[in-house]
């Protein structure tokens, strides 16, 4: 029988929703794709139709979270008077609110060696490119140029701080925060830095 | 370094020499607070430990400044010391992000009555008030984090830049639901932690200071510091004794302490009525007559000592910036993060050094002694001993004093800062604990009435509201 688009994307969308719960419920390790089809009530092998493999499911779920983490930083708007570090903290927390259902299980993958954020999967890649065309809009506004190194600085620092979140066992998350705001600024002095040796050289 | 810290040291001169122009501090943008809002205190907090505590401690330049107030008078006076600004700039840089320790210890830098040169004082207040405040997102996620939702479903309103700076976050003005104006006092993130790394630093800079004999004592202090700067990381301790003191003072109707939000309030946010009012720049400003200073310098008095002797709570945070004055001429209080509840053997102790006041001679002594950390039978070096014995006589002279003593008087003001400059410049700064928060407060207060140049009946005061055992031995 012919699978629709519709019905593909149903399945996926279904697939992720059972991958959720069951990360929820069990966690990274003792999860396994079998466990996905049997909850989504498909067979073990059409799972891999859609996910190579339990890494590019989870990324994928990664994927579809962030993006709503940034849909509510875009809907949050920014104030014209609101300094860089302050956008881009909201940014970057709106992401690990958002991202807060998987604490758990980024902290599992990144135990395994697998720091999402630097995974070269067709995924993260189009997470990434997205993601820096962002924070390159915003650094705009604010009058700094995107160049490929400082967006790069930027997304080592975000991935550093993604797994510096993954395992925060303080109450509330707030060495986080502290860590957090104390990057940001690190990384906004560094492109004032930048402008400070253009204009002087 | 911070970029712009980094240029304004650049431009300053490597060495001072005599008779060289004054910089011009202005040009320079160092009073220019970009983007922050201005805070309406200097920090006369927390000058019990600069005068308890050898500046080497991380916070070397105080002694320098003390010298140089001291020992070069003449020169210091009317003259910009570049030197030492470029220091306070590092420093400055250092604590800019670190709020905990090593920055609260660095309010005690700030504009001291007299200790220093107004614009440096000046400078110091304004460039201490430099550290970075936490910009709208990190507010709003710490009031996520601790009340459950973003201010805006909260509260009716939230101001977005904070009102005033606190000691350990800042505070932002906002409605309730049901329509009271309140002050959201917000912890910067991770402050409890900060403060134990920051005394850890603060311990390894203070090693040379470990082969002193009196070793033991400052680490006491310490210690003893930390555990009061780690107890300000509570609010939730702050807020009950916010109420205690709003019970213990409640028949005075002349004072006004917020009353706590407790469902707006966690352990790091602090929600409380909001005052209006002004600080005593402002009030001093409206040329209030001597009898209202008078009448408002009697009020700081008879609140702490009643505040103290039945509410026995020691209100440790006397600097400007915690006193409003209300426009119907009552006297807020604000900030209780700095207290100290005394019970058991400290109550006990400081009853012990309030009879041995009043008795004098042999008692007194020792009780300056022990106030001093010395244990009985301790050598103590006569010169020390002297400038104990001045030190005492100096903090109770008001309390010697029948009938009116004028806190203004400047001389007397300056004896006390000399003496407690010439003990920072010998070394002797070891106090016991209680002794430390005593001084601070005292000092605190008394600055305060300084500047409010205020003449009170202090020992009929203090008569008045004495401790329920010393009323009991009469």
């Amino acid at each position: 029988m012919r699978v629709t688009k519709a019905t593909q994307l149903e399945t996926k969308s279904r697939i992720i929703k059972v991958t959720r719960k069951l990360l929820a419920d069990r966690g990274w390790s003792t999860m396994t794709m079998r466990d996905v089809a049997r909850g989504a009530e498909i067979a073990a092998g059409t799972v891999f139709n859609y996910f190579a493999s339990k890494e590019e499911l989870f990324l994928a779920l990664l994927s579809e979270v962030w993006g709503q983490g940034e849909a509510r930083w875009r809907e949050r708007g920014i104030d014209p008077e609101e300094p860089l570090e302050s956008c881009l903290y909201g940014l970057i927390s709106d992401l690990f609110n958002a991202l807060q259902p998987l604490q758990e299980a980024i902290r599992q993958v990144n135990a395994e060696g697998i720091n999402p954020l630097l995974r070269d999967s067709p995924t993260m890649l189009a997470l990434k490119k997205d993601h820096l065309d962002e924070v390159a809009q915003l650094l705009a506004r604010f009058g700094h140029g995107a160049s490929e190194l400082s967006l790069t600085h930027y997304w080592l620092l975000l991935a550093g701080a993604l797994v510096r979140w993954a395992g925060d066992d303080s109450a509330a998350h707030e060495a986080t925060r502290a860590f957090l705001d104390y990057m940001i600024r690190a990384f906004a002095r560094s492109l004032d830095s930048a402008v400070l040796e253009e204009t002087s050289s | 370094m911070n970029a712009a810290i980094e240029q304004w040291c650049s431009s300053l001169p490597e060495d001072l020499e005599e008779g060289s122009p004054p910089v011009d501090f202005s040009a320079l943008g160092l009073v220019k607070q970009e983007g922050a809002k201005s805070i309406p205190t200097g920090a006369w907090t927390r000058f019990g430990i600069l005068a308890n505590l050898q500046a080497r401690i991380a916070l070397g330049y105080a002694a320098w400044w003390c010298r140089t107030r001291f020992v070069d008078e003449e020169a210091a006076q009317g003259r910009l010391n570049e030197q030492h600004l470029k220091a306070a700039l590092r420093m400055l840089d250092r604590l800019g992000y670190l709020r905990g320790l090593m920055a609260k210890a660095g309010q005690a830098l700030a504009a001291t009555p007299r200790l220093m040169p107004e614009a440096f004082a000046e400078i110091l207040g304004r460039l201490h008030f430099q550290a970075p405040p936490m910009h709208e997102a990190l507010v709003r996620d710490q009031i996520r984090a601790e009340l459950g939702a973003e201010p805006e479903r909260i509260f009716r309103s939230f101001s977005r830049a904070p009102a005033a700076a606190a000691s350990l976050g800042q505070v932002h003005r906002a409605v309730l639901p049901s329509g009271e104006a309140v002050a959201v006092k917000v912890q910067y993130p991770a402050m409890a932690t900060t403060v134990r790394a920051d005394f850890r630093n603060l311990l390894a800079i203070t090693a040379p200071l470990r082969l002193r004999r009196d070793w033991h004592a400052v680490r006491r202090q310490l210690e003893d510091a930390r555990d009061m700067i780690e107890r300000e990381t509570d609010y939730r301790r702050e807020a009950g004794w916010m109420e205690k003191a709003r019970a213990t003072l409640a028949d005075m109707s002349e004072v006004v302490i917020p009353e706590v939000f407790p469902a707006y309030s966690t352990e790091r946010i602090l929600t409380t009525r909001w005052l209006e009012g002004d600080h005593i720049d402002a009030y001093l400003a409206k040329n209030p007559s001597q009898e209202a200073r008078n009448r408002v310098g009697a009020i700081l008095y008879r609140s702490s000592f009643r505040l103290t002797h039945r509410g026995r709570l020691w209100y440790g945070d006397s600097h400007p910036g915690n006193y409003l004055f209300l426009h119907d001429g009552r006297l807020g209080i604000l900030d209780f993060g700095c207290c100290r509840p005394l019970e058991g053997e400290e109550w006990a102790l400081y009853i012990e050094w309030f009879r041995a006041f009043r008795e004098g001679g042999e008692r007194w002594k020792k009780a300056m002694l022990s106030g001093a950390a010395f244990e009985p039978g301790e050598k103590v070096e006569e010169e020390h001993l002297r400038l104990i014995d001045a030190y005492g006589a100096w903090t109770m002279e008001y309390l010697s004093y029948d009938g009116v003593f004028d806190f203004g008087d400047t001389a007397s003001l300056d004896r006390g800062l000399e003496i407690m400059t010439e003990c920072s410049r010998r070394g002797y700064i070891r106090c016991h604990p209680l002794n430390t928060w005593i001084s601070r407060h005292i000092l605190g207060l008394r600055a305060l009435v300084w500047k409010l140049k205020a003449r009170i009946p202090a020992k009929a005061i203090a008569d008045e509201e004495e401790p329920e055992e010393l009323r009991n031995a009469e």
